[in-house]
Order: C-alpha cells, then sequence, then structure tokens
C-alpha cells in the first residue's frame, strides 16, 4: 500500500528535557542524555538520573554505533502514513549494554535485517524535522 | 492475606452479554455486569460500599457514574483507576486491599470494554506528555510504531532469538483458547483451530500474527469482594485470596524495562509466590492474561510452571494446557478466543473453576488457582484458593 500524501506521519512532540535531542538530530548529530555523577546514559530523557538521583543530566554526543537488539516487520497500516512493510527495530548503542533506541532500518532490504546486525546512525530529514535513522554498518556492507 | 490484613475472598461474579459490531452501550453493559454479581453474591446494591474500575479513561463508565445507577448511598472507599495498572485485574486488586484493610466492607469492581476501545490495531495518541506513555512516544510514532502489537511483535522474534523455541510455541496458546472455547458458550470464537490456520492467519509485525492477538469485543465482567467473615454469611461458596501482587520493573516502560523479554511478570510472580500459602504445584488451573500469546508465554515460565525458556517442551504440543492436562489454561477461552474483556474475565473464570460451576469444561478438584494479568511495566497477579 502506498503512503497517503495528505495525511502526514506523527512528528515528534517534545518535551523541555527532551528537546536537546530534536535539535541535535536537526544538526545530524544523535545526542543521548547522560548523567554527569554517575556517567550512565539514559534514554528515554528524564529529569533526575533514574541510576542515582543526580539533577546533573547532560546531553552527550554518541558514536552513533549499535547493534539490532529485535525487530519486527510491520505488514498492517496502524497509520495511512506509512507504507507496509516497513521495520520497526529497537537499537542498542554501543555506548552502554541496555541502552536502546527505536528506529526503522534504512538503505538495508527488510529481508537483510538480523539480530545483532551492526548499524550506524543516519538522518532523515522531514518537514519540520530530523529524524535519526539507522543503516548497515559500513564494514557491515562491504563484508 | 499473608501481610495483607483481614482475610478477603470473592463472593460473586458477573458477565454481561459479549459481542462484536454493532455499538451496544457500554452504561448498560456494566449495569448488567455490576447487577449480575451483585444478585450472584446474595447482596443488594446497598450492600456495596465500595467500587473500584480500570479504564483507559474514555471506555467505560466511571464509579459515581456507578454509583448513581445502583442507588448507593454513600462509597466508603473507591476510584478509577488509570491505564498505568495490569488491565481489569487493577480494580480487583484494589478492591481487595480496600476490604482487606478495611477501608470499606464489600466491594464492586467491573472492566467494560467496546471493541473500538479494545482495538489496537489502529493508530491513536498516546495521550499527554505526563504519561509514561505519552512521553516516550515522541520516539516511536514518527517512525510507524503505534502501542502495543510491535512492540510484542518485537518481543517475540527476540525470545526465538535469545531462548530458542519456535514460532509454534506461541500457536499452541493460541489453540488452546479455541479449544477451551469450544465448551463456553459465552465465548465468541468457537470453532476449533489448528497449526496450520495459526500459521496462516495475517501477518501483523511479523513474526505476531493475527491469532496471537486477542479478539476486541464488547462485554463487562464484574466481580463482588469482601471479608471471608463476611462471606460465610453469604450463599456462594467462598473463593479465599490467598495472596496478591504488583510488578513494574525498573524504568516502568514497555520498551525500555530491563528484563524485554518478560517485562515485570518474573519480579510479579516472584512477589507472589512470596506471599502465598501454596507453591506453583499446588495449582489446579491457570488464567493467564493472552491479551498476546506471548504473555501468556512469558507468566507460565515467570511462575515457574517451567524454566526459562522451557515453555515449548512444557506445552508438549498443547497438551499440558488443554482438557485433561496438568495445567489447564485459560479455560473460559481466554481473551484470544472468549473476547476482550480485558483481564477480569480471566479472574471471573478462576472463580467458576474453585466454585465448581464450568460444567462440560470443569476442572475436577479445581482447588487452587492463579490468575495474572499485564506484561511489560504493568503486572498483576493473584491466587486463589477454596477454604
Amino acid at each position: 500500500m502506498e503512503p497517503t500524501a495528505a495525511i502526514p506521519k506523527p512528528a515528534p512532540s517534545p518535551t523541555e528535557h527532551s528537546q536537546f535531542f530534536w535539535d541535535a538530530a536537526r544538526e545530524h548529530k544523535l545526542m543521548i542524555q547522560r548523567c554527569d555523577d554517575c556517567q550512565r546514559y539514559i534514554h528515554w530523557p528524564q529529569l533526575l538520573c533514574p541510576f542515582c538521583q543526580s539533577e546533573r543530566l547532560s546531553p552527550a554526543e554518541m558514536s552513533g554505533k549499535g547493534s539490532v537488539y529485535s525487530f519486527c516487520i510491520v505488514n498492517h497500516v496502524f497509520h495511512p502514513a506509512f507504507a507496509v512493510p516497513y521495520s520497526l527495530v529497537l537499537v542498542e548503542l554501543d555506548e552502554q549494554p541496555g541502552l536502546r533506541m527505536l528506529t526503522n532500518i534504512v538503505d538495508c532490504p527488510n529481508d537483510a535485517i538480523r539480530i545483532g546486525m551492526a548499524v550506524e546512525v543516519t538522518f532523515e530529514d522531514g518537514d519540520g524535522y530530523t529524524l535519526p535513522q539507522f543503516r548497515p554498518a559500513a564494514a557491515e556492507v562491504q563484508g | 492475606m499473608k501481610g495483607g490484613g483481614r482475610d478477603v475472598a470473592v463472593v460473586g461474579v458477573g458477565y454481561s452479554p459479549v459481542s462484536r459490531g454493532g455499538d451496544p452501550a457500554v452504561e448498560r453493559l456494566t449495569t448488567t455486569a455490576c447487577r449480575n454479581a451483585i444478585d450472584d453474591a446474595g447482596l443488594k446494591s446497598a450492600d456495596i460500599d465500595g467500587i473500584f474500575d480500570y479504564a483507559f479513561g474514555f471506555d467505560s463508565p466511571d464509579t459515581h457514574y456507578m454509583q448513581q445507577v445502583l442507588g448507593i448511598a454513600d462509597l466508603a472507599a473507591y476510584a478509577d483507576i488509570a491505564p498505568t495498572g495490569p488491565s481489569g485485574l487493577a480494580g480487583a486488586l484494589a478492591g481487595i486491599m480496600a476490604v482487606a484493610s478495611g477501608a470499606c466492607e464489600t466491594a464492586l469492581v467491573y472492566r467494560a470494554i467496546t471493541q473500538s476501545a479494545g482495538n489496537t490495531g489502529t493508530a491513536r495518541g498516546g495521550g499527554a506528555n505526563l504519561s509514561a506513555m505519552g512521553a516516550s512516544m515522541q520516539f516511536t510514532m514518527p517512525y510507524g510504531h503505534f502501542p502495543i502489537i510491535p512492540t510484542i511483535g518485537l518481543m517475540m522474534r527476540r525470545r526465538i532469538e535469545e531462548l530458542g523455541g519456535s514460532i509454534e510455541d506461541y500457536g499452541y496458546i493460541s489453540l488452546n483458547a479455541r479449544r477451551w472455547a469450544s465448551m463456553n458458550e459465552r465465548a465468541v470464537l468457537r470453532e476449533p483451530i489448528v497449526m496450520e490456520d495459526y500459521l496462516n492467519s495475517r501477518i501483523l509485525a511479523d513474526p505476531l500474527r493475527l491469532f496471537d492477538c486477542d479478539y476486541p469485543v464488547s462485554g463487562a465482567n464484574a466481580v463482588i469482594i469482601t471479608s471471608v467473615e463476611r462471606a460465610r454469611d453469604l450463599p456462594q461458596k467462598p473463593v479465599i485470596v490467598d495472596a496478591m501482587a504488583y510488578g513494574t520493573g525498573p524504568a516502568a516502560d514497555w520498551l525500555q524495562t530491563e528484563d524485554f523479554l518478560f517485562g515485570s511478570t518474573r519480579r510479579c510472580a516472584d512477589r507472589l509466590w512470596s506471599r502465598a500459602s501454596v507453591t506453583a504445584k499446588d495449582v489446579d488451573v491457570v488464567a493467564l492474561y493472552d491479551g498476546f500469546t506471548h504473555i501468556t508465554i512469558s507468566w507460565i515460565e515467570a511462575l515457574g510452571f517451567c524454566g526459562i525458556g522451557e515453555a515449548g517442551d512444557f506445552l508438549d504440543k498443547g497438551r499440558r494446557i488443554g482438557p485433561g492436562g496438568e495445567l489447564p489454561l485459560n479455560t473460559h477461552g481466554g481473551q484470544l478466543a472468549a473476547g476482550r474483556l480485558h483481564g477480569l474475565g480471566h479472574l471471573v473464570e478462576a472463580v467458576a473453576q474453585l466454585r465448581g460451576e464450568c460444567g462440560e469444561r470443569q476442572v475436577p478438584n479445581a482447588r487452587v488457582a492463579v490468575v495474572t494479568n499485564g506484561h511489560g511495566p504493568q503486572t498483576g497477579a493473584i491466587v486463589l484458593r477454596t477454604q
């Protein structure tokens, strides 16, 4: 099914403490909240560090490298702006075990996606916002 | 109830008609289920001094609405529980605590839901940014993730990769539901299916299929909870609440929780058994949430009926959980086949089993039951027993 052009994809609705993520994406940077005290990364962004309750939280620029933790291929039309089939993927970022982001995998056929596959961030400039996306890591493509 | 104040019993259950299609008035379904539960308990509405319900917030009448309908002069305890709870069991857990603490004497609990409210196959907004799920949706919806079907698809894929087993393990949960439902005249999908039907059902979020999902309906269930002392004077065989527990796990989020495959089911199950007077070996019948087949498999393992990752072998092609099996599972057909009554239907069936009222599908000499609801950061569980 082709997407219906008249209906846009749902845009992110940032909160006061998640605005940095979307501002960074617009500059094609992947920034994740990090605790200045215990140094752990936090996603989704929070008001206090869930690990040590510190108030000192700052955006940190990430390598953008990760691996596929799990994925599914959506065949059901939940929303007319999304052409099926499309991938929904949980990527675990290299910086911290259990630090996961939801994404689509781009530049890769759906049937080539595998758990454990190395991926890297890329950016999709949309209408008024930029979405971090992931694609097979350069080494993965060559290998 | 260990650590929980007064001993508490479930003394009445109520059903409404359950339907697909059309647009039944949910307030009428709720009223029918509540009146039936009050009648079943041998009580009058004036005996009710507590009301608890669980709702998404737009799909069911609230406690004040039902208080007016039932003409109750005053409520000693009440709450409309918002969507973070463990589905319909949330109301029952609140009712149990209210009676156990003495905040009220006799609580009415209901969960009413409509087919459209129960249908997760259509995108809808995630609510305000002040709900945990709403706040996280900025990171999920722009990618085409709409709760909760893709989340479960992600869990299923990861489970098969990490713990082994196969897609057919899920299929046996789906087949089991229809098998039991064929013996329940209240169920809505009563035709048995075979594995091929399961595997050929429409793929929604590969590997998740249509027959992994419960079946949205319009309907309501209600239960009456009171003290064991009061229950002695009532007509029904009392069903005792042996233990109850909630769980959330850290992060309290479906995608970001530490235990992606099990959500908080293992924490909730451990808490439950730490309070119960019985063990998993004593259980005669189980009503384990089946909004999705993955949820049921999680609970089977979390509760210790088999080891983690062993459900596939344990199910024994469905024999172990079917009629005559050692762990009869969802004997009403569950939400997969009796309809998405959102958790309270599981409690109602377990009570009916322990009262010995299930006719053709009755588990012989059922004395101990476990009821669970939810997954992810929203879990709840109850051990029930006869006196």
